[in-house]
């Protein structure tokens, strides 16, 4: 199942739910930044851009991806001098690494512009310990993922 | 008949979506909700109540099930526990400031919408990161240094407070603000505006929300929506010249009065929101403010010549560069108004008044008066008349 919204497409693998938005006009802040979550749970309604509302329910194995972009010349400081999405590590992951740290919980946090845009992508694992999976399982979803030149 | 799976994806407006969850998977979420409001509940009634049950539960899932909110709890709002996991607020370990505390920088922000503590409007929150004072992490790519670098230590639990949330301990960042810094510490604590930061701060305008964090605050805070806080809005909040609140409101002479790192702004029903800046506000406190001899302001910060001047109930505050701030109240304030004030010939005040038991100026019988010194002269109030003496 493939979903595409605002230059960003991803063929969805087995297992996960997807949802993306990008800023409307009507709310304070630049228009037209992406924001795209996808989790191995269902996805409230109701979710924080970085994942509250979500990252409760994840189970031990569970898998919540934030993909959260910035306003298009910020792609030219320095915090976004790494092209291309990244390739996750199971090293990458720590229980500090969270907007809310919590038990168990474990997160990892990389910044990098792709086809000219600035992006963050937030990853939050249900546990530290199973890191590893939740590496390959979060590698599989970035690999079906593509990043086009924003319209 | 709408479907479990695609209840679960309704969407919000503007949003795609697409789900390969298993069935059982889905299934499983709901089960587990329904656990919880029994079994005897329509689907439309079920997913109501599972949205409120989310939000209580999101936001501090212990205390919702365990026990009932206490009024000074409610001071800091939900998620104020040592384990809710969230960062503290600046102001609740910056002696009341609510700015980003020295050696940290603002690294990223993200608003609730509709928040009451800003009238209704959006609420922005923005992280104050520790910098990376010792070191930095090569090939570090979260935009992090490591712990061991940070500026500040991870803490929590600070007594005195009900904001309990932890101090530099989360390596987070927004990464809207300052990024040109490749390399930043953790989260060292949380600032609180009604207006968006990029206003204030080396900040891009990328717009995150977060409404759970809504109502969360300090006991050191502004605990609501306020005239004085309409006043400081439409000064430009942190932006102007009184920068970041020290400290809430506190009630004061039939008003209240609120402090700010650049002065004060002082409400009473009767005269408004007014505001007092730079050294006329410490002069303002050091005589008393709004309960001492002055009473209230009753202008706002106004130019006066090479200075500037607030006037208030009883008198007035005037200032420059080369004299200072002085007060000069009563008799001697409505003389010295009638001579011009400050553009007058008597220029600024260069002293407070002072009290003086004797002098050329002394009638038979007089038990002494008060003497405020001018740049061009001396006004002496001796009980029924006040005297000019000219330099």
């Amino acid at each position: 199942m493939i979903l595409e919204h605002a230059g960003v497409v991803v063929d969805l693998p087995a297992g996960w739910e997807a949802r993306a938005r990008t800023q409307p006009s009507s709310a304070p802040g630049r228009t037209g930044n992406l924001l795209l979550h996808a989790a191995t749970v269902p996805l409230p309604a109701s979710r924080g851009d970085f994942g509250s509302g979500v990252v409760e329910t994840l189970g031990p194995d569970d898998v919540f991806v934030s993909l959260f972009e910035y306003d298009q010349q910020d792609a030219a400081k320095a915090l976004f001098a790494e092209k291309g999405l990244p390739v996750v590590r199971p090293a990458d992951f720590s229980t500090a690494v969270l907007q809310r740290t919590q038990l168990d919980h474990s997160g990892a946090q990389f910044f990098f512009q792709a086809a000219g845009r600035a992006f963050c992508l937030h990853v939050v694992l249900g546990s530290h310990s199973r890191r590893s999976a939740g590496a390959t399982t979060v590698g599989r979803l970035l690999a079906a993922t593509t990043v086009k030149e924003r319209a | 008949m709408t479907s479990t799976r695609d209840a679960l994806l309704a969407l919000e407006p503007g949003e795609v979506g697409a789900s390969t969850l298993s069935p059982s998977i889905a299934q499983r979420a709901v089960d587990r909700a329904t656990s919880w409001l029994g079994r005897r509940t329509s689907r439309r009634g079920f997913l109501v109540k599972a949205g409120l049950l989310g939000t209580a539960l999101a936001v501090d899932p212990k205390g919702y099930v365990l026990r009932p909110g206490t009024a000074y709890a409610a001071v800091c709002g939900p998620g104020a526990s040592s384990t809710s996991g969230w960062t503290v607020f600046c102001a609740t370990i910056n002696a009341g400031a609510n700015a980003c505390p020295p050696g940290s920088i603002a690294a990223g922000w993200w608003k609730a919408d509709g928040a009451s503590l800003c009238g209704g409007k959006a609420r922005y929150i923005i992280d104050c990161n520790a910098t990376c004072a010792t070191c930095t992490t090569p090939g570090a790519r979260a935009g992090i240094c490591s712990s061991s670098c940070w500026s500040c230590s991870c803490q929590s639990g600070l007594p005195g407070t009900c904001d309990q949330r932890k101090v530099c301990c989360n390596a987070f960042r927004y990464g809207q603000c300052n990024q040109d810094v490749r390399q930043i510490g953790g989260v060292h604590c949380r600032v609180v505006s009604c207006r968006p930061p990029w206003g204030f701060e080396e900040c891009s305008t990328a717009s995150a929300t977060d409404n759970r964090t809504r109502d969360h605050n300090s006991d050191r805070l502004p605990q609501a929506y306020t005239p004085i806080t309409a006043r400081y809005l439409a000064m430009g909040e942190i932006a102007s010249v009184l920068r970041a609140t020290v400290y809430g409101e506190v009630a004061v002479g039939g008003g209240s009065a609120q402090r700010y790192q650049g002065g004060r702004i002082s409400y009473r029903r009767d005269v408004g929101a007014r505001e007092t800046v730079g050294p006329i506000a410490v002069r303002f406190v050091q005589v008393g403010g709004e309960a001492g001899p002055l009473g209230y302001p009753i202008s706002g910060h106004e130019t006066a010549g090479r200075g500037a001047v607030t006037r208030f109930e009883r008198g007035r505050i005037s200032w420059s560069a080369t004299t200072g701030a002085h007060a000069t109240t009563g008799a001697i304030a409505r003389r010295y108004v009638e001579l011009g004030a400050e553009t007058g010939s008597l220029g600024f005040p260069v002293s407070d008044a002072r009290v003086e038991r004797d002098g050329p100026w002394k009638r038979a019988g007089a038990r002494g008066g008060l003497r405020v010194e001018f740049q061009g002269g001396s006004l002496v109030d001796d009980g029924r008349t006040v005297v000019l003496q000219r330099r």
